[in-house]
């Protein structure tokens, strides 16, 4: 039986009817109609969607528009100016050529095992909460509801994808012979199959429900398989196959198309499979996904670290790797932090671990193409090197989480925050080596030693110093920067947001020096030595940051208070003067005049005094 | 077991929900007849939530099924059968009251929404602010607005989570009148509640503890009492 609310309370049966019934407007101004399920659906995406247009501020939309506009042409003239490296001589052009394909077939790999991870969680897909409720809810066909979000999310990743092959395509002609349109269409063409790959493994796996055992084989058969190739110099895997259209400017092969179909069915099978995405995940993603991009919008980069956690299910283990000893030694007693810290670690989990380790090749990696010549590179190393050390410094970030427990010890908050430093650093050993390891690839085995095991310990040290001073520095303060004219608070808020991965890139410089200096016919290990100048600053501007915090912005807020209104201060500060001398004058003079006892004791401060007095100056 | 041996609305046979090494549901078997006022009660962190979100089909299953009229929860049948209220009511950002009204009401085939809306608004009190989008609501007049929704489409079953948290008196009264209207229809009713007013209205009551049921009888009984007062 079947009921709903009616006006007479007579609760009718109501037989639901699979024939459109007449339509009806939702809105009489916007004109649009609605008959029954899919298709009220439909109608109510275009309602909102013209509801949202009708509101829409074309000039703050310009505005953003101009703004984005400057820092990507920014980027792209920083990118290609430090890109402008000598052009690889034939021996090296050969390399590409041979071993370029494999190597991009590794990248497409790492997109392939990505999405498959997310999806395993119910990714890629991030609904709205009421939609999740109320039309995934309804009796309508789930994979017609859910294929505009999917559209959407795929339309967004290809313009990714097209803007990082473009720029990826401008490094590689300035290194490369070939011509720019070349490359650049052919970088565009890598940068849509890498997020076209990601999107569509994530599809499948969501849309199919596979479990996170199978994910996670599926991922590591995948990467392994391309990785293969990559050592071992064949082509065997589908990735490897696409990968030569990395190439084509160098050497065009028609048959990398094929590499290029199952990559592509990926997507469409994805669509085609979204009406089995779990409800229970997109609800889970729905709420987090929100607060995600709330915090990225706030800057808030441990509040993103932590939400992302949540969203990929990454909890502390239960049994930790190893114990740490128990509370009651004499060395515990001196030391809580540092054996707090590696409690901490100890309880990481393997994913966590795995992450590190990939954050570390890829670092390792982009390192041995800034020695192989290629500059810019030294960006994304530094970006990985700063992604790790958010991770690492997990256990400082805690205290920065729990800021009654930090407030409550009897320390100041800046010691604490600076003895939670250690074991972070030496947390990143790990993950450099795993890209001196990477490096080994490429490299000569001695080389790597003599510039890779120095950076390693610089890398650590300013990607430690990056994150802790991004999470200390938390989410941007509302209302901070409202003194200043929106240009100039824009520029300090862009500023404060690049200060901590520019000190993680500072720990990667000394690769970059050495080779440097190399080039000048110098020993690689002065250039390390060098180099080691820029994370050794780093790393101290980070720790009288880390200790000095408080005290600063203190000292900061008292100063802009004074120069901003300094003047009504003053202003204030003599009225109230005037005031209290025009009373004591009444107050003597109502003295003499009525009980005529005599002068006064104290005679009344002069206006000048009194302003010293009460504004405190001396 | 298929939609033709069903007996009940609301079929659950081995449920369990777990996470991790935490059991949220032990293995439930449970029917609910057509047409069966249900009390649902349990301490905080007792499984009531997680039963009502698996038979609406928002969470999975881990083991077992659940049957919804016949169909497994989460179907398209199942969901065309079945009307929510979540103890969290979620709306839309950019649409007002009426308009959730008639577009959750068009998605579920009711056409003729706009003489049930407007009685419906005006018996919770929220004649007035059907224009209002409900994200600027207080947690009472969100809870009034998710009632609407929840009843402004056809169902045979109502499952709801907790409706009378937030509710000022006039709104239980409302929500109450409204629930007996429901049943007096024939709907299955099953609210997760320990509010006393609506132990008198039902006629069954289930009792959950640490994701077990405890407790299924009559809701007037000596031990439903007590546990109502635990």
């Amino acid at each position: 039986m079947r009921v709903d609310a009616s006006p007479t309370q007579e609760h009718a049966c109501l037989t639901r009817s699979l024939t459109p019934v007449k339509t009806v407007a939702l809105d009489p101004e916007h004109d649009v109609e609605i008959t029954v399920g899919d298709q009220a659906l439909v109608a109510l995406r275009r309602f909102r969607r013209s509801k949202a247009l009708a509101n829409f501020d074309w000039v703050e939309a310009l505005y953003k528009t101009y703004l984005t506009g400057i820092a990507g042409i920014a980027v792209v003239l920083v990118l290609s100016a430090a890109a402008r490296d000598d052009r690889l001589g034939p021996a090296a052009v050969a390399d590409v050529k041979a071993d370029g394909p494999a190597w991009v077939g590794v990248v497409l790999a790492l997109a392939i095992a990505a999405g498959l991870r997310s999806g395993g969680r119910g990714g890629p897909l991030a609904l709205e909460a009421a939609e999740v409720r109320h039309a995934l809810l309804a009796p309508v066909d789930r994979g017609r509801a859910l294929r505009a979000p999917a559209v959407r999310f795929l339309r967004f990743s290809l313009f990714l994808g097209v803007v990082g092959g473009a720029i990826a395509g401008q490094v590689a002609f300035r290194r490369l012979p070939g011509d720019e349109i070349g490359w650049v269409a052919v970088g565009v063409a890598v940068g849509v199959l890498i997020v076209l790959s990601f999107a569509g493994a994530a599809m499948v796996a969501s849309g199919r429900r596979l479990s996170h055992l199978w994910v996670d084989l599926a991922a590591i058969a995948v990467l392994g398989w391309a990785l293969s190739d990559a050592l071992r110099g064949a082509t065997t895997s589908p990735m490897t196959v696409a990968g030569g259209i990395a190439v084509w400017p160098l050497d065009l092969d028609a048959r990398d198309l094929l590499g290029v179909v199952p990559l592509l069915a990926l997507p469409v099978l994805g669509i085609t499979g979204l009406a089995g995405v779990s409800i229970e995940a997109a609800e889970r993603r729905s709420g987090l996904v929100g607060q995600l991009r709330f915090a990225v919008t706030l800057q808030d980069v441990r509040t993103a670290v932590l939400l992302r956690r949540q969203l990929t299910q990454e909890g502390a283990r239960r049994r930790p790797w190893f114990r740490v000893g128990g509370l009651e030694g004499r060395g515990d007693a001196r030391f809580p932090t540092w054996r707090r810290d590696w409690q901490g670690f100890a309880r990481w989990p393997l994913s966590r671990l795995a992450r590190l380790g990939i954050l570390g090749t890829g670092a390792g990696l982009c390192l041995a193409g800034v020695w192989a010549g290629t500059s810019a590179l030294i960006v994304p190393a530094g970006l990985l090197v700063w992604l790790a050390g958010l991770d690492a410094i997990e256990p400082m970030a805690q205290e920065i989480d729990h800021p009654s427990l930090l407030q409550s010890y009897p320390e100041e908050p800046g010691v604490v925050r600076i003895r939670h430093l250690a074991v972070p650093l030496l947390a990143m050993m790990p993950v450099g080596l795993a890209g001196c390891a990477a490096a080994l690839v490429f490299g000569e085995p001695i080389l790597v030693l003599q510039i890779g095991l120095p950076t390693v310990a610089a890398a650590a040290l300013g990607g430690v110093c990056g994150a802790a001073v991004s999470v200390v520095r938390g989410a941007a303060k509302p209302g901070a920067l409202e003194q200043m004219s929106p240009e100039a608070a824009g520029s300090v808020k862009l500023v404060a947001a690049a200060i901590p991965p520019l000190l993680a890139t500072l720990g990667v410089a000394p690769v970059l020096v050495a080779r440097l200096i190399v080039d000048r016919d110098g020993p690689p290990a002065q250039g390390v030595l060098a180099g080691c100048a820029f994370p050794l600053a780093a790393g101290l501007m980070a720790v009288v940051y880390l200790r000095m915090r408080e005290r600063a912005r203190t000292w900061w807020t008292r100063q802009l208070e004074v120069s901003m209104s300094g003047s009504s201060i003053r202003d204030t500060a003599r009225r109230e003067a005037e005031a209290i001398v025009d009373a004591r004058v009444e107050a003597r003079a109502a003295t003499k005049g009525s009980r005529r006892r005599g002068p006064a004791r104290t005679e009344a401060p002069t206006a000048d005094t009194t302003i010293h007095e009460t504004t405190g100056e001396r | 077991m298929s939609a033709d041996d069903v007996t009940g609305t609301f079929v659950a046979e081995g449920l369990t929900k777990t996470y991790g090494d935490l059991v949220a549901l032990a293995p439930l078997d449970l029917t609910i007849g057509v047409g069966e006022r249900v009390m649902l009660m349990g301490h905080n962190g007792s499984g009531k939530t997680t039963l009502l979100r698996m038979a609406s089909g928002l969470l999975d299953p881990s083991e077992g099924s659940v049957t919804i009229s016949g169909a497994p929860a989460g179907s398209l049948d199942a969901r065309a059968a079945m009307s929510f209220i979540a103890d969290a009511p979620v709306f839309y950002d950019d649409l007002s009251v009426l308009e959730h009204l008639e577009y959750v009401a068009r998605m579920h085939d009711n056409t003729d929404w706009q003489d049930g809306a407007e009685w419906l608004l005006d018996r919770l009190g929220l004649g007035h602010r059907a224009d209002d989008p409900p994200t600027r609501f207080s947690r009472g007049l969100k809870q009034k607005a998710a009632i609407a929704i929840a009843l402004i489409r056809p169902f045979e079953i109502l499952l709801v989570d907790e409706p009378f948290v937030g509710l000022d008196v006039a709104g239980r009264t409302a929500l109450l009148e409204l629930l007996d209207d429901v049943s007096e229809g024939g709907a299955t009713i099953v609210v997760a509640t320990h509010q006393a007013e609506f132990a008198e209205r039902a006629g069954r009551c289930l009792a959950l503890r640490d994701g077990e049921l405890v407790y299924d009888g009559p809701a007037d009984s000596t031990e439903a009492e007590s546990l109502m007062r635990q």
